[in-house]
């Protein structure tokens, strides 16, 4: 029997719809047994060997970091009751990009990626599998970590422990739910692409490292901070200016609100902007995550780089 | 008329360098189907790069390359379709029982989930491992996961069957139970190729061998054919009370030992220097039963070849 032979009860599978004219009325046939989807079965994969070698890890950090900042710190100051929205997509954020990163260059360490791009899955696949398992990964403990909040903060509530637990506005919820998945894709999609050509995940943790931590300080909390999310009263700060004195942030946003065109083309351009950026970092992942660009790293740079910009254009296989 | 199949693996000229280094270097193979086919050399001798190459992982940077009569390397995913491997490591998860490593590798050959399970319990239950599926790697001893990994190169009932030094490390029963398998696989018509620098087992279990070093294919035949062009150093010599004889003659052209009042072991330099004393001897009227050349062994001609392959310039 040959590969193709193995492979053939599934392609020849009949199809549960079709009625089968040797079946006796009423028997229960079973259903076809298609073969998964290939970037789902690398999903699978990623998250199941993530999940076996951490273990219970992700959901007792989860827990304290639900306890100190969604609880602890609202409660000590007043009035930032949006504030763990923001954890919550600093949660999807982090584990996603540990995940991603690991993508790759752990599976280069532990000695598996060889076996796997032995295998006749595409490139494609196990790239796409691999971000949607980062992604996935990232979004369900940023979810987590809104479903524990609200859970503790309305038992808080409700025994009258804490009255004055923080709860979010149903806009923010919202808006934070999907935030998570936005954060945790980028996250997934950026990791990954450092991942494919990196020799092992601690020459990526040690690239690059202030550059990551000003993006992190500029995302998180400068951005809450002038939108009067950090601050007590939940007012936006007067932002400095050259030449001393300074400009209201709600000043600057009543401002704009008198011009709803400018808004709305500065929101589509940043909106766009971003996509451009995703659209890129696809397509920059994918070339990166080709076999032989993958089969290169750790043997030739030279020939890696020379090897990634004739493949720019090229085909995959 | 009964039509010839086309050799498994074909290559001519094949190169594939990482800038300067030459790690394949012109090598022309041809390995018919179904054989058990050694690919020998030493650390650093091109083996690795050879499989990469072999599975479309990278392309050769000249020469041509054809394996289960797909072009490589735009034909790699096809041939990987019906190929198995077993490569340096293991390849088993961590965080994964085994049973969920095969399983997904059954589904990357696209075998649909029951399919899957049902595959991996009866390829695993043929390597002797079914008890052992729920484990994980690190609760497998170094010749379970071996064997684990074989299993798992099975799974799509390959045409080609890749194994890069799958004995290592594995102790005398395990490396024995392996190699039968790996036999049974080629009797049922499975190419086999095998890459080793344990010369021994090459001997005893290849039909046919390829020596390589630093790129370059140094010979191939028979492990037979290879052992008959190995120096012969020594010869055993038996006769009628032949040490008591060549102890009377003077003037034997070779340094002997007695072995046994009817054997005697002589020293000698190559082919020729067996005919000059089988014909010294004969010239002397001493009769001789058995004249049998010693040190001919696969481990010998690989040196042979190795040191007649001189250091080219820096690469």
């Amino acid at each position: 029997m040959t590969a193709s032979d193995a492979a053939a009860p599934d392609a020849a599978a009949p199809d549960a719809a079709a009625p089968d004219a040797t079946a006796p009325a009423g028997t229960d046939r079973p259903a076809p047994d298609r073969p998964v989807p290939a970037w789902r079965l690398v999903a699978g994969k990623e998250l199941g060997d993530l999940l076996g070698r951490i273990g219970r890890r992700p959901v007792t950090r989860t827990l304290a970091v639900v306890g100190v900042f969604g609880l602890l710190i609202p409660l000590r100051f007043s009035g930032t009751a949006n504030l763990p929205a923001f954890f919550a997509a600093f949660t999807a954020f982090l584990p996603a990009r540990l995940v991603a990163i690991d993508a790759y260059a752990g599976e280069r360490e532990r000695g598996t990626l060889e076996a796997l791009l032995a295998s006749p899955l595409s490139d494609r696949a196990i790239a796409v599998g691999k971000v949607a398992a980062a992604t996935a990964y990232g979004v369900a403990r940023g979810w987590l970590f809104l479903a524990v909040w609200l859970a503790s903060a309305g038992l808080l509530r409700a025994t009258g422990l804490a009255p004055r637990a923080p709860l979010p506005t149903p806009a923010v919820l919202v808006a934070v739910v999907v935030a998570a998945v936005v954060v945790a894709f980028g996250a997934a999609l950026f990791g990954v692409y450092q991942s494919a050509q990196a020799p092992s995940v601690r020459a990526i943790v040690e690239s690059g490292g202030l550059l990551r931590l000003v993006v992190i300080l500029v995302v998180f909390f400068v951005v809450p901070w002038v939108l009067g999310l950090l601050s007590p009263d939940g007012t936006a700060p007067a932002l400095p200016v050259p030449g001393g004195g300074g400009v209201s942030a709600d000043a600057l946003v009543d401002a704009l609100a008198v011009r709803p065109a400018a808004v709305a083309a500065a929101a589509a351009g940043a909106a766009l902007a971003g996509l451009g950026w995703l659209w890129w970092l696809a397509r920059a992942t994918l070339r990166r995550t080709g076999r032989e660009a993958l089969a290169l790293v750790g043997t030739d740079p030279d020939g890696a780089r020379r090897s990634r910009r004739r493949r720019a254009g090229g085909p995959r296989s | 008329m009964a039509v010839a199949e086309p050799p498994a693996i074909q290559c001519t000229a094949l190169t594939r360098h990482f800038g300067a280094l030459r790690a394949v270097d012109g090598v022309d193979l041809t390995v018919p189907p179904g054989v058990v086919f050694g690919f020998l050399g030493p650390n650093g001798a091109g083996k690795t790069t050879t499989i990469r190459l072999l599975l479309g992982l990278l392309p050769p940077t000249a020469g041509h390359l054809r394996v289960l009569g797909h072009d490589l390397p735009a034909g790699g995913r096809a041939v990987r379709a019906r190929t198995g491997t077993v490569l340096e490591h293991h390849g088993l998860y961590e965080g994964l029982s085994a049973r969920r490593t095969l399983e997904f590798a059954a589904g990357a050959h696209g075998l649909g989930p029951r399919t899957a399970a049902a595959r991996v319990t009866e390829v695993v239950g043929r390597m002797g491992l079914a008890d052992r599926l729920d484990d994980r790697p690190q609760a497998l001893s170094r010749g379970m996961r071996q064997r684990m990994a074989v299993a798992r190169a099975l799974l799509a009932a390959p045409d080609l069957l890749i194994l890069d030094e799958p004995t290592n490390g594995l102790d005398a029963e395990a490396a024995a139970g392996l190699r039968a398998a790996v036999r049974d696989l080629a009797a049922g018509g499975t190419t086999v190729f095998y890459t080793t620098h344990i010369l021994g087992e090459a001997e005893r279990f290849c039909d046919l061998v390829t020596v390589v070093r630093r790129g370059r294919v140094l010979g191939t035949g028979a492990p037979a054919d290879l052992r008959r062009r190995a120096p012969v150093r020594a010869v055993r010599l038996e006769g009628p009370d032949l040490a008591a004889r060549l102890g009377l003659l003077d003037g034997v052209p070779a340094a002997w030992t007695a072995v046994a009042p009817e054997v005697v072991r002589a020293d000698v330099d190559g082919v020729d220097g067996v005919a000059r004393l089988v014909a010294a001897l004969a010239a002397a009227g001493v009769a001789l039963h058995r004249v049998e050349p010693e040190g001919q062994t696969l481990e010998a001609a690989f040196l042979d070849l190795v040191a007649g392959d001189a250091p080219g310039p820096a690469t």
